[in-house]
């Protein structure tokens, strides 16, 4: 800042120069040693103000870059804090719109403030005080034209922000197309949809052309009005300086100075009506970004640590859960106990509830009413009482679909435990059956895998994420479907070697297995019926077929007889 | 660590692997490129470019009205007092004003004709791009980043803006202005025009050297962007992941990199090319001044009049200020070329899989298909295959279950039927035709299927049920899902069949989504159907329900299932061993249950779970 003032004293002083330069010329006009003398210094001041500038740029530059950088990192900071609800309702497309062109447009904005704002306020104050110092007279048109220039313009940018906003959010559903046409691709093309979905994105960017035109339009009709008023001010300058030259206060030189102080100052308001369209993006952009910044994560965690290696128990009790748009609850008065060391398997039908539940444990979500709670040393604790990063290291949840970066393969392993060593890799991915994927592998641990790595199948992934969870050395595990793409040995192969780890590695696991298929249940000590969001029947899968219809209903165990009796 | 080294290494092999996809250099020369595309615009951009021609008009009435103010409205009396011409001063303020007002109303029209020429075409050019896009092959998507490929449509395309619309009614007016200003003052005197020349060279060194300094820049500039945005897409996408094993810092950690990398290279390249317009700006300072001493001498001689003097004095910004300007046109020129190239790359990326010239035509489809001798590997240059030598016929209308260990290549072997990727060696046949040589959009209207990644679009159901059949009413395709007996099921949804399910269908569960791809696959009626684990998120109960109703579905068409769950896999007419690529045993349950192979191996394994 301090940089910035000198630079304009040092940019003061050099217009004052040159208006005098000028004088000196018109006085002493037969000497032209007078006027290369003030052509050097003239041009030696404008070097040093040049220097001083690019200097002032480049940090200005680097602080705001740093600036945008920690906005940035803010930004992906939230995002990862934010509960997974808020990452369902606004979807991937918005988050990443918000990142890219919010901070952006905000980029835009803050390099014009220094350019323009900074730069073009010192300006006005120069160039109105120049032109008072010559005469108040001459000075007092601009300083009111440009006063009222700025102020319209101002009330502009109200109206220019709000078309801006429905050009954002037109554009965010062109942006959610292009991210579904991407993810999609298969499916697009196995139905040939390609001309449908062309046409579709068509549509929304058509609506999106339509409201940018709409903001053009106006901003093209509207801001010349106040830079019209601006420049009127040099009119005043010219009108009032002829006269006041005629009154003799003022010489030619003067005159022609004041002149070119006043084109100064049109052009660079003229600059700023441009500005002003940035700024007016910018706040829509800082708007919607700071809305995401704003948004506070309702799960927050507790300040008990979880020891390692211990099993835990967990028990729920009366739990419940609404869905996010409202509507019947997806759990209700929900109860039941995991003992430590114990695999429990969790059925029920499509869409009961059994993932939202295996979200609670985490807290990946949070339920509306009850209480979850863990048994350690033989005493319950509310999983809120938690930190949630010990919570979520002794608790892990491996979905259906496991995410895998693209990075290597050590890498994505290592997410679970950093300091993991290449031994505990291999042994995690022995434990999994996950040895012959790695065997597929050309470059080992080191294969690049994910997005743009190497395309795995279903099973492949599964057991690699299943490698993951272990690597964390989990005292929960919860497997939601997490072996559904596995193969009946495989999955037995896999479980059995879970259900051995304390044999193994002295690490006790307790087990939550969400299962569909027959083959994972009968891996269980017990076996959990969820229907109507709570937990209807529990047993081994014998007593549970005896005595249980909605049991056998749901594992289509009577029709399983059935059909093998008719062969 | 050696994640920090990495990147440095990595941002070349993403846009290298693009080069490599597209067959292309990514630098080659954009201009025939582009100008073509700013033909459904040229009115607005003629209009544009009339626009910024009177407006250089109106610009040298102002000079004009100082010098006749100084020169003609103030008289000077001979004891050095002045008397006022009120008349010629009135006429100047007059055409002051109107000036001004010329001046900024014909920028707006200026701006408005350029600004919706540039929505227009840039829209257009997105369009264009994710419509290329969309016809590329799978395998294009499995090898690059999908951020990178929404980042072209989004971000590139935007940048050409100031390139392609902003940049010729700008680059004439600077022109003009600068050539109108020359010639005025060779007109005023030629003296004063060329002490003004001479900073011209020094101007053009200058932009040389800045043009040399900046072109390699933007580039890197430009990909440091691509990649963090690229990490910000994937860490929104695995979001859940990153919580739950607690990577949050670690992850900011890798981000900050990146971003910091972004921040170095676009501060390198602004200390590179940022002296350039305070370089000219000292220019423009030293031509006034030079234009002082020798317009004063002249003055002194008596060659031209003060006014025309001060008038020149404008001249002076209205001559350098141009050049100073197409410092600034200059770095658009470069940040959008950057850009156009790698779009371009994208547009000149071929799918590999093309459709033949003359596609055998497949109108009526009995459902025979046989894989012959068909080697692929995902490599394309061959190593490793997925699939080696594999043989498999299958009769139409029978019932096919493919069983074998994950990551063998079953689901490789299905997407090969419906030619999202392609046969290495060998041949996929549909009734006898090679599927290479039948149009793809006509094969995939026969050979339906239903894959692991379950993808809805945002919409309703109903929305995505109709994705199959266009031109079905509502009643038809509830009609399908109560005909598939998960009617029940979708009415449970908060909305029914009015649910909206969200981007990709994430607000479904799997299982939901898993059931409405299945109602979308038998509404599409193919001739040929697969099932790559259509089912396995789908609770047993449920899947018993539609189980029936999907023998139903099988009935007069081929089917070909891959399965985990061996009841399923049970009632088919034939049961295939897939094991390292290759067809390692087939034949009915009981034949393989005899023979003792693989299969029965599998099979025990399942019933022994079941004792257990």
């Amino acid at each position: 800042m301090l940089a910035w003032q000198q630079g304009m004293i040092a940019r003061a002083v050099h217009d004052v120069e040159q208006g005098v330069a000028v004088v000196a010329d018109a006085a002493g006009n037969l000497d032209a040693s007078v006027a290369w003398h003030w052509l050097l210094v003239v041009v030696g001041i404008a070097a040093g103000r040049a220097l001083l500038m690019y200097f002032v740029g480049w940090l200005s530059l680097v602080i705001q870059q740093d600036l945008l950088g920690y906005l940035r990192e803010m930004i992906l900071v939230q995002v990862q804090r934010l509960d997974l609800a808020y990452h369902w309702l606004h979807g991937a497309g918005e988050i990443v719109t918000r990142t890219t062109r919010d901070a952006d447009k905000l980029r835009d904005a803050l390099i014009s403030f220094w350019r323009q704002v900074v730069d073009t306020s010192f300006i006005v104050i120069a160039a109105v005080g120049f032109l008072f110092w010559y005469h108040p007279l001459l000075g007092i048109g601009p300083l009111l034209l440009t006063t009222l220039g700025f102020y319209i313009l101002f009330r502009q940018t109200d109206h220019l922000v709000q078309l801006d906003r429905a050009v954002g959010q037109a554009f965010d559903s062109v942006n959610q197309d292009l991210t579904e046409g991407v993810s999609g691709v298969r499916v697009i093309k196995a139905f040939s949809l390609e001309s449908t979905r062309v046409a579709q994105f068509e549509r929304h960017v058509r609506f999106f052309v339509g409201q940018a035109l709409e903001a053009l339009r106006y901003s093209a009709s509207r801001i010349p009005i106040p830079q019209f008023v601006v420049g009127l001010g040099q009119v005043w300058v010219l009108g009032v300086g002829a006269y006041l030259v005629y009154t003799r206060h003022l010489n030619y030189g003067e005159l022609v100075a004041s002149l070119l102080m006043a084109t100064t100052l049109v052009f660079r308001v003229e600059g700023v009506g441009r500005v002003m369209q940035v700024f007016a993006d910018a706040r829509s952009s800082a708007a919607r970004i700071w809305e995401l910044l704003d948004a506070l994560p309702e799960i927050k965690g507790g300040t008990l640590d979880i020891p390692q290696g211990k099993a835990l128990g967990v028990r729920l009790q009366q739990v419940g859960v609404e869905p996010p748009g409202g509507g019947n609850p997806v759990l209700d008065q929900c109860s039941f106990e995991l003992k430590p060391g114990e695999v429990v398997a969790l059925v029920g039908a499509t869409g009961s509830g059994k993932s939202t539940l295996a979200s609670l444990l985490p807290r990946l979500a949070d339920a509306k009413a009850g209480k979850i709670e863990l048994r350690w040393d033989d005493e319950w604790h509310d999983v809120r009482d938690f930190t949630l990063d010990a919570l979520r290291r002794a608790i892990h949840v491996v979905p259906q679909e496991g995410f895998l970066f693209s990075d290597s393969l050590a890498s994505n392993l290592r997410l679970a435990g950093q300091g993991a060593t290449d031994e505990e890799l291999l042994w995690a991915l022995r434990m999994t059956s996950a040895e012959e994927v790695l065997a597929r592998l050309e470059s080992g641990l080191e294969t690049r895998i994910g997005d743009r790595g190497i395309t795995l199948s279903g099973g492949q992934r599964q057991r690699i994420c299943l490698a993951r969870a272990l690597i964390g050395k989990p005292s929960i595990l919860v497997l939601d479907d997490a072996t559904s793409a596995l193969d009946a040995v495989t999955e037995r192969t896999v479980l059995n070697n879970i259900r051995r780890l304390p044999e193994d590695k002295g690490q006790a696991v307790s087990v939550l297995m969400i299962a569909s298929k027959l083959s994972t249940i009968l891996l269980a000590d017990r076996v959990l019926v969820l229907s109507g969001g709570r937990i209807i029947a529990e047993g081994t899968h014998a007593s549970l077929v005896a005595s249980s219809a909605e049991y056998r209903e749901l594992m289509g165990v009577q029709e399983l007889t059935e059909v093998e009796d008719g062969q | 660590m050696a994640n920090d080294r990495a990147p440095a290494l990595r941002v070349m092999s993403d846009i290298e692997l693009e080069e490599m996809l597209a067959q292309q250099k990514l630098q080659r020369g954009m201009f025939w490129r582009l100008l073509p595309l700013l033909r459904p615009v040229k009115h607005f951009v003629a209009g544009a470019i009339i626009a910024e021609i009177v407006l250089v008009g109106l610009v040298f009435l102002r000079p004009y009205m100082i010098e006749q103010v100084i020169d003609h409205g103030l008289v000077k009396g001979l004891a050095g007092s002045y008397s006022l011409n009120t008349h010629i001063i009135l006429w100047a303020l007059a055409g002051m004003t109107i000036s001004w007002a010329g001046r900024f109303g014909l920028a707006g029209v200026s701006q408005f004709l350029s600004g919706s020429a540039a929505i227009r075409v840039l829209n257009g050019l997105r369009v264009s791009v994710f419509n290329h896009v969309q016809h590329l092959s799978v395998g294009y998507f499995d090898r690059t980043k999908s951020g990178r490929i929404v980042s072209r449509i989004d971000r590139d395309v935007d940048s050409l803006e100031p390139l392609m619309i902003q940049g010729p009614p700008e680059l004439l007016s600077a022109l003009l202005r600068s050539v109108v200003a020359g010639v005025l003052l060779w007109l005023t005197s030629p003296v004063l025009f060329l002490s003004l020349a001479s900073v011209i060279p020094l101007l053009f060194g200058a932009t040389w050297l800045f043009k040399y300094l900046a072109q390699s820049n933007y580039a890197r500039v430009a990909e440091n962007r691509a990649r963090f945005t690229a990490h910000l897409v994937e860490t929104v996408a695995g979001v859940r992941l990153i919580k739950q094993a607690v990577q949050e810092e670690n992850n900011r950690a890798r981000y900050r990199v990146l971003i910091q990398d972004f921040i170095n290279a676009l501060i390198r390249n602004t200390l590179m090319s940022g002296w350039f317009s305070h370089f000219t700006g000292v220019l423009t300072t030293l031509g006034m001044m030079l234009l002082i001493v020798f317009g004063g001498r002249e003055v002194a001689l008596g060659h031209i009049s003060f006014g025309q003097m001060a008038a020149s004095m404008f001249y002076v910004f209205m001559f350098l200020g141009p050049l100073q300007e197409l410092g600034d046109l200059f770095e658009r020129y470069i940040n959008g070329v950057a850009s156009a190239q790698r779009i371009f790359l994208l547009l000149d990326t071929q799918p590999e899989i093309r459709d033949a010239e003359h596609p055998t035509p497949l109108q009526q489809v009995r459902g025979d298909v046989e894989f012959r001798d068909v080697v692929f590997s995902y490599h394309p240059d061959g190593e490793n295959p997925v699939i080696r030598n594999l043989n498999l016929k299958v009769e139409a209308g029978e019932v096919l279950a493919i069983v074998g260990p994950t990551g063998h290549g079953k689901s490789t072997l299905v997407q090969l039927l419906t030619r999202f990727y392609e046969v290495q060696g060998g041949a996929v046949l549909v009734d006898g035709k090679d599927v290479k040589s039948v149009a793809q959009h006509e094969l995939r209207h026969h050979v339906g299927v239903v894959l692991q990644d379950n993808v809805l679009f945002s919409g309703t159901i109903i929305d995505n049920l109709r994705l199959a059949r266009p031109h079905a009413n509502e009643h038809e395709l509830i009609a399908a899902a109560e005909a598939l007996g998960v009617h029940d099921i979708i009415s449970r949804l908060p909305h029914g069949y009015q649910t909206e399910v969200g981007a990709l269908g994430s607000h479904l569960s799997h299982g939901q989504r898993q059931l409405v791809c299945l109602v979308r696959a038998y509404l599409a009626d193919p001739a040929i159907l697969i099932l790559d684990e259509a089912t396995s998120a789908v609770d047993i109960q449920t899947e018993r329900k539609i189980q029936h109703a999907l023998r139903r579905l099988c009935e007069g068409r081929t089917a070909i299932i891959i399965a985990h769950r061996l009841a399923t896999i049970r009632d088919a007419d034939r049961i295939a061993v897939i094991r390292d690529g290759q067809v390692v045993e087939q034949g009915a349950h009981d034949t393989l249950m005899r023979q003792g192979g693989h299969y029965a191996a599998l099979y025990h394994a399942y019933e022994a779970g079941q004792e257990f």
